[in-house]
């Protein structure tokens, strides 16, 4: 568990970058420290590895102040991953993961196959792990950086904005990879980003900051999309905030009617397995159009999705097999009534 | 006049006639003195150069009056300087040219390994510390080893110009292959004077390959970009 308490930084210069701080993560858990820039993220993180001091309260992981601790100790306990990865150039891809191993004095070959372990997990193969870091691409870069923060097994990782220098596409797997890793090493983990997107995806927590480092708001992803406490957070979390919300819940949360209750005169047309293969109008000719149907394991926004791209505006249900299960209409969709079942 | 005598104090050979053949060891005997004084003074410079360039690298406001007083001693003429290190390091034996020579190599070396280190990016130092390097270990380990490219700069320059300083020594009677251009001068043996000039040249572009050479090998990630 980590622990702000009170925290502020003011800067020799007269900056307050962090005012009055309280937060309490538990262990296990992903906080998305989200804010425009300039907001504090950077200094709040930096503060619980002591790269910088609070100028006042205390910063506690498991109940110890971090003060009490040897600094370097407590940095190699904690795992720390920068923008554009900050790999040692001088150092090869293996020799870059095994620094922390090496600065606690594990022995050379014990660091090494926990290094090769790791790169494995991180999908990189072993013709790289000779190489030197200016010979990956972005994303290869930010995977070492990865692991080299999880080499010494540490319980705590800081992240700022880890994954801020590669392009979308690598972005977007890279959070994916990412979420699917700690859902197996259950670390706990202070991850800085200012992509709306990105926090939903990696956090379990969300801190809102807003400039000069107050705290806006602090809760799970889904009700700080739902319940933002005001008009700042509602504007930083996006116009788009209900249909993100969608996106974190299960399409089984949508009210599903029955094929035949259709409040429209639209039809679902099956094949002779019970799949859908269009729609058509009430006692008109049947004619096949392409359909993408809402498959189980889906989220509500498939179901929009779904929904907006159909013609008769409603999306189709179905199981494992393709059989279609029912129908949801827009209405459907609405946040109270999807809320109300979830 | 100075005589030959009192030039060449202690027993140097002496170059006899106005030929090569026969003077060898004259070139020879000269040219390992040049190293010897080369590589005392370099080692000098870095060693005092490495210290003073970490205290600017680590207190910046310490660095503009460090490179004020570098500067101010380079421009000190050598003649001068032999002089004034003189009363503390004595008259007749090679420290003072050596000393000299030294202290001129701090304006290329420690300006060097200052910009070396302040070329290392930040996120690289961050990420260091941010991993629980200490101080020193960084340094040792992360910074230093970047400011190898601009280190080995440094020292390419300072070698080069070292060897060719050390012959204003001639002029004092301490200048190594200097000597052979002042003796083939006061004694009008053109052939002496050209051997010398030859000898220094090639010691220079020597040392300047050796020093490449070492860089080369010191850096192997400078080179695995396009690989
Ligand atoms: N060393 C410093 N001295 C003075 N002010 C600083 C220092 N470091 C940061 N600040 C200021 O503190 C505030 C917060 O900076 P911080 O880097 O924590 O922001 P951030 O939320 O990480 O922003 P970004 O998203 O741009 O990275 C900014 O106004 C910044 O200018
Ligand atoms: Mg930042």
């Amino acid at each position: 568990m980590i622990q702000l308490d009170r925290v502020t930084k003011q800067f020799p210069d007269g900056t307050v970058a962090v005012d009055e701080l309280s937060l309490e993560l538990p262990t296990g858990e992903v906080l998305a420290l989200l804010g425009t820039s300039g907001s504090g993220k950077t200094t709040t993180l930096r503060m619980i590895n002591r790269l910088i001091e609070p100028t006042r309260g205390t910063i506690s992981i498991d109940g110890r102040d971090v003060r009490s601790l040897d600094v370097h100790e407590l940095r190699r306990g904690i795992g720390y991953v920068i923008q554009q990865a900050g790999l040692f150039p001088h150092r090869t891809v293996i020799d870059n993961v095994t620094t922390v191993p090496r600065l606690l004095g594990w022995d050379r070959r014990r660091s090494r196959s926990r290094a090769m372990e790791l790169l494995e997990l991180f999908g990189l193969d072993d013709s790289m792990s000779d190489r030197y870091p200016a010979q990956l691409s972005g994303g290869q870069q930010q995977r070492v950086g990865v692991a080299r923060a999880l080499a010494a097994d540490p319980p705590v990782l800081l992240m700022d904005e880890p994954f801020g220098a590669v392009d979308p596409i690598v972005r977007a797997q890279l959070q994916v990879e990412f979420a699917r890793l700690q859902r197996e090493l259950g670390k706990t983990v202070v991850f800085v980003t200012h992509d709306v997107d990105e926090a939903i995806t990696v956090g379990t927590q969300i801190a809102v900051l807003r400039t000069g480092g107050v705290l806006a708001q602090i809760g799970t992803p889904k009700d700080v999309l739902a319940h933002p406490t005001d008009l700042f957070v509602a504007d930083f979390m996006g116009a788009d905030r209900q249909v993100k919300l969608l996106g974190l819940l299960p399409a089984s949360a949508v009210n599903q009617r029955r094929l035949a209750d259709l409040p429209s005169d639209w039809e679902v047309v099956l094949d002779g397995a019970g799949r859908p293969t269009g729609w058509c109008r009430r006692g008109a000719p049947v004619t096949t159009e392409v359909i993408t149907p809402v498959r189980p394991g889906a989220t509500a926004r498939a179901v929009l999705e779904a929904a907006l791209a159909s013609e008769s505006g409603a999306a189709i249900h179905v199981d494992d097999h393709g059989v279609a299960t029912g129908v949801s209409t827009l209405d459907d969709l609405s946040l109270a009534s999807i809320e109300a079942a979830a | 006049m100075r005589g030959a005598a009192t030039r060449f104090a202690g027993n140097p050979p002496y170059w006899n006639g106005p030929q090569l053949s026969g003077n060898w060891d004259v070139i020879r005997y000269y040219t390992a003195e040049h190293i010897r004084f080369t590589l005392i003074a370099l080692a000098l410079g870095v060693l005092f150069a490495f210290p003073i360039a970490y205290l600017s690298h680590r207190r910046p406001v310490l660095y503009p009056p460090i490179l004020a007083m570098t500067n101010v001693v380079y421009a000190i003429p050598s003649l001068a300087l032999f002089a004034l290190l003189g009363p503390f390091l004595g008259y007749t034996n090679d420290k003072p040219i050596i000393v000299a020579m030294a202290l001129y190599t701090l304006v290329i070396l420690v300006r060097n390994i200052v910009e070396g280190l302040r070329a290392v990016p930040r996120n690289v130092t961050d990420a260091a510390t941010g991993l629980g390097y200490g101080r020193l270990r960084q340094f040792a380990g992360v910074e230093l080893p970047l400011a190898i490219p601009t280190i080995i700069a440094g020292m390419r320059l300072a070698a080069v110009s070292t060897i060719s300083l050390i012959t204003v020594g001639g002029a004092i009677g301490k200048g190594a292959l200097g000597r052979m251009f002042a003796d083939g001068i006061d004694r009008g043996i053109d052939v002496e004077l050209t051997s010398g000039v030859i000898a220094v040249v090639l010691l220079a572009l020597v040392a300047d390959a050796l020093l490449l050479t070492a860089g080369w090998l010191l850096t192997p990630w400078t080179r695995a970009r396009t690989a």
